[in-house]
């Protein structure tokens, strides 16, 4: 980042190439829509070209540009509520997996599993599932978690504690 | 109550990056990632806002490496200059100019030494004037003491002769070296001006010692070629193979055949022209009595006062160097003839002719 803050083009694409899946990840499992997230996408990479000379490696990049990510993603949650809500998610998912969930045995075949996943992620709350992303996608701590949310450490970890406890409900389910 | 404790474990295993069956779950759930088109779009714009950066970043590094418009022209300036005088050598040293300035050769190895020899005797010229009447009642008597004086010139003019007589040593330079000629060495600018114009003029001999011979050889250098102007024709290849010239005997021989000759002219002439022809060597006895110097050591002494000359010629004799002490005083003689000699001296002299 500093050597493309130097107008080093190739830094930045090396920089792009390593963070460009887990940016759009977490967007896209934040959103749940791919528009959205693209959107974020492009506006997070955007401030962080604009931030380029106030960059001060102070933080993992990576930690960086998440914060300025979660930021925008928390802008647009209050601009679009409210958000489609578990019906809907489940009617795609439904929809696209009607086969699937219709097998008599009732078994929780992979897929299943995954999407008993997507529809427990959904009915997180944005902060605990925010809290959960960064840690699932990123390998995020605590501390860093925290310093992206703007929270404490152990309102981190009590919100991962509530994201466990809903999964395992909807996997006993 | 029961699932707490397990959901705490199951959760710091998860923070302490165990696995687990949830994360084992996400990691399947799909990888999505942005299209290309997002890709490209996010390039673009990185690469555009880096652009005038970069631009500004070039502009400012060619300004610092500019160089100012004064040190060209004065760069070119003195290129310029450099290399005209470059020029101006290479032309001087390739066509040197006639009479021009003389420059000393760079390197000892560019220097040929050129020996002038004296010329041989001329022949007698000159004579006493004599009154016009008794001049044709005396023409036989006058014509045999002219042969007589010309005879003991010509002996005492012999043994100098066995030795490359030297008038002067005058160095050129090859074509490679620099055009020039290093002052001549003193017995010849101890002749006067129109002596040596003389001299020059009379050029019969040259020897030439070679041209690879360094300044510390050039004392003890012996000339590898040998002409006279006499033997040019047809003994110039002989001439040129031989070492220090003819040897002693044919020089000799060629000097009494001359003399011969010169005896049988005289007797022949008339009595006017004989008296003429024999006055002219004894008006030029004593430039002609100035004896070859082809030693560096001769030339050294024959620039002291004679004193101090009679001195050095002591020395060498001290030093079991007769040759060389001879040499010297028959130059010393030669050089000052009205100089009085003491007697030894004079008579190592007389003993070596």
């Amino acid at each position: 980042m500093l050597a493309y803050g130097h107008g080093d083009v190739h830094a930045f694409e090396a920089l792009y190439a390593r963070h460009r899946g887990t940016l759009y990840r977490f967007l896209m499992r934040s959103c749940r829509d791919r528009a959205s997230a693209d959107e974020l996408f492009q506006e997070t990479w955007s401030r962080v070209v604009a931030a380029r000379e106030r960059y001060r490696p102070e933080a993992k990049f990576s930690t960086w540009m998440l914060q300025i990510a979660h930021n925008l993603w928390i802008d647009t949650i209050r601009r679009h509520r409210p958000q489609a809500g578990e019906e809907e998610t489940e009617h795609v998912f439904r929809t696209l997996d009607a086969p699937e969930t219709e097998q008599p045995d009732r078994l929780l075949s992979e897929f299943e599993q995954r999407r008993r996943l997507q529809l427990a992620l959904e009915d997180l709350p944005d902060e605990q599932r925010t809290a959960f992303l960064l840690r699932m996608e990123s390998e995020l701590g605590l501390e860093e978690i925290a310093q992206i949310t703007g929270a404490g450490q152990e309102t981190v970890k009590s919100r991962l504690r509530y994201a466990f406890a809903k999964i395992r409900a909807r996997f006993s389910e | 109550m029961s699932d707490k404790p397990s959901i705490d474990r199951e959760l710091d295993a998860f923070l302490s990056g165990e696995d687990n069956e949830i994360a084992r779950i996400y990691k399947k759930l799909p990888q999505s990632e942005p299209d290309a088109r997002l890709d490209a779009a996010v390039l673009a714009m990185a690469r555009g806002a880096v652009e005038p950066q970069r631009r500004a970043a070039i502009r400012h590094a060619r300004a610092q490496h500019r160089l100012p418009g004064w040190m060209i022209g004065i760069g070119t300036a003195a290129g310029f200059v450099f290399a005209a005088g470059l020029a101006w050598q290479l032309r001087n040293s390739i066509n040197p100019a006639p009479g021009g300035e003389m420059r000393p050769a760079r390197e000892s190895n560019d220097v040929i030494n050129v020996t002038i020899l004296a010329p041989p005797p001329p022949p007698p010229a000159a004579a006493p004037p004599s009154p016009p009447e008794p001049a044709a009642r005396a023409a036989a008597p006058a014509a045999a003491q002219v042969a007589q004086d010309k005879d003991a010139m010509l002996e005492k003019l012999e043994a100098p002769r066995a030795k490359p007589e030297v008038h002067g040593v005058t160095e050129y330079t090859l074509p490679g070296g620099s055009a020039g000629r290093r002052p001549q060495p003193a017995p010849f600018s101890a002749l006067g001006q129109d002596d040596r114009q003389e001299r020059g003029n009379e050029l019969d001999t040259v020897e030439v010692t070679g041209n690879r011979i360094r300044r510390v050889d050039l004392e003890t250098a012996q000339p590898t070629l040998s002409l006279e102007r006499d033997e040019i024709g047809a003994d110039a290849k002989k001439q040129s193979n031989g070492k220090l010239g003819a040897p002693r005997e044919e020089e000799i021989q060629r000097r009494r055949d001359l003399r011969a000759q010169a005896k049988e002219k005289a007797a022949a002439a008339p009595p006017a022209a004989n008296a003429a022809a024999v006055a002219e060597p004894k008006a030029d006895a004593g430039s002609d009595r100035i004896l070859p110097v082809n030693s560096a050591g001769l030339q050294r002494n024959a620039k002291l006062p004679p004193d101090k000359w009679l001195l050095k010629i002591r020395e060498l004799l001290q030093q079991n160097k007769r040759d060389e002490a001879i040499d010297n005083i028959d130059y010393f003689r030669a050089k000052y003839p009205s100089y009085p000699l003491p007697d030894d001296l004079r008579k190592l002299s007389d003993e070596s002719q």
